[in-house]
């Protein structure tokens, strides 16, 4: 009476619904792991252990940061006392220099391309 | 050969129920790999097909060593907070201190078993164990009493509102029925014809703490005024639950005969009254209930008005329903109530 609708198809359209089927996203997934109490408890602790040392890393990366710029704010505060005019000299407004959108923030470690030796810098409209 | 060399593995200042109880289990735990399989599954076939994830056994002794260190820091500090001050002296000092002891345990290996796998047996007295049954508890078991309380109007019809500090189950282990009772359930009238045990755990520190009891039924039909009104079913003061030990059960009331000032009456709804609601509240009290200053009558029983007088605070709750069956006027028979009226629509 009812027939199964896939059972009708002709072998080429039955060809384009299987490679759909390989690509779906249930097929994507990784097996889940199946471990044992034991195992599992394992596995968290060295979640957490990762995590713990992570944040640890983290937050002396802050800290040394932090003292920098309090350091640098040391500095200028020195600096004022000592002699405002190299002070006001040092924070004088340059105007129409700005901050070259091209250069990077500082990072830990270097950019993929190193230098761009074709590079062309923008013409100025004024 | 075990893991743990240094603060996780010494008990002169840690409690023993800090490590896990079955020696398989810890071995297992205790070493980078297993040594005797995988202890927890049962099926030997399931056994022999098992493998552990390649790499684990190189990486966890790191693991363990490393949160060890951690933990061994953690309690050099409550050392010294222990040596500098009084801890007894002020509650913020407390705090501070059982912060700190969860922070000790809290990744600790055997502890995260117990506490994952142990369930309800785990010792209540240690601040981690603590801290993992309350997460447990508000990951869904408050949220769900919340979610009954407001939904069947528990909450504005006998007490304003509830903030829960406390869980609470609650079983009719006299009656055949041993499970805990889910918020809300419908039970019959032979389920609830005897009282309850209660459980009430603790997550703050607690060594003797006094709570009172009640259970009321504000669905009670009100003829003259047309209405409803809240009968007392079960009253209990002065009920002496700590860490260890929170149930309230018929052998704590044999000891304690004093506790129970108003005695339990089965619910036995009258047919065609619908569905009533028992909603069960306790009460943590500041201090020792002597007497009441007026005699409480099971009948039109003024909750928020006895709350107010003795200083109660609410500090958790329960609810399940009632209805009529057939076997109400049995109960009504072994309680001496008498019949029950039947109401029916008047005809006009």
């Amino acid at each position: 009476m009812f027939s199964r609708s896939k059972a009708g198809l002709n072998p080429e359209a039955q060809k384009v619904v299987t490679q759909l089927s390989v690509m779906s996203a249930g097929r994507k997934m990784p097996k889940m792991l199946k471990l044992c109490n034991e195992d599992y408890i394992k596995h968290k602790t060295i979640m957490k252990a990762w995590s713990v040392k992570r944040k640890q890393e983290k937050e002396a990366e802050e800290r040394s940061i932090k003292k920098q710029y309090r350091s640098i704010r040391e500095a200028f505060e020195d600096l004022k006392l000592a002699s405002p005019k190299l002070f006001e000299k040092a924070n004088e407004h340059e105007y129409g220099k700005r901050f070259p959108l091209e250069m990077r923030i500082p990072t830990e470690y270097p950019p993929r391309q190193i230098w761009y030796y074709d590079y062309v810098p923008r013409k100025r409209n004024d | 050969m075990s893991l743990s060399k240094g603060i996780w593995s010494t008990f002169n200042r840690r409690s023993p129920s800090l490590a896990l109880r079955n020696k398989k289990l810890q071995k297992a735990l205790l070493s980078p790999n297993l040594p005797e399989g995988p202890f927890s599954l049962k099926k030997r076939s399931s056994k022999i097909r098992y493998i552990s994830p390649t790499g684990m056994d190189e990486i966890y002794p790191l693991a363990y060593q490393f949160l060890e260190k951690q933990s061994a820091d953690v309690y050099k500090k409550i050392e010294n907070m222990e040596k500098k001050c009084n801890v007894e002296q002020s509650d913020e000092l407390k705090r501070t201190l059982t912060k700190l002891q969860v922070e000790a345990e809290e990744n600790n290996p055997e502890v995260v078993y117990n506490a994952m796998f142990g369930s309800n047996l785990v010792d209540r007295t240690q601040p981690v164990y603590r801290h993992y049954l309350e997460q447990k508890w508000k990951d869904y078991g408050r949220m769900l009493i919340m979610q009954r309380l407001e939904s069947l109007a528990v909450i504005p019809d006998t007490l304003p509102t509830l903030e829960p500090q406390v869980e609470v189950k609650m079983k009719f282990p006299c009656n055949n029925v041993e499970r805990w009772i889910e918020p809300g359930d419908i039970l019959s009238s032979n389920v609830t014809s005897r009282p309850p045990m209660l459980e009430v755990i603790e997550f703050e520190e607690c060594k003797r703490g006094l709570y009172t009891v009640l259970v009321v039924d504000p669905d009670s039909p009100d003829v003259e005024n047309d209405s409803y009104s809240t009968t007392l079913h079960w009253g209990l003061k002065n009920v002496e639950l700590s860490n260890q030990d929170g149930i309230i059960d018929a052998r704590k009331l044999v000891k304690n005969p004093d506790c129970e000032f108003a005695s339990y009456l089965a619910p036995t709804p009258e047919k065609n009254t619908g569905k009533h609601r028992f909603s069960v509240w306790i009460f943590r009290q500041k201090k020792e209930i002597d007497g009441f200053r007026e005699p409480v009558g099971r009948e039109r029983f003024d909750i928020r008005k006895f709350t107010a007088d003795n200083e109660l605070h609410a500090v958790g709750a329960h609810v399940w329903r009632s209805i009529w069956d057939r076997n109400v006027n049995n109960v009504r028979k072994m309680y001496g109530m008498g019949e029950g009226r039947v109401f029916a629509r008047e005809k006009v």
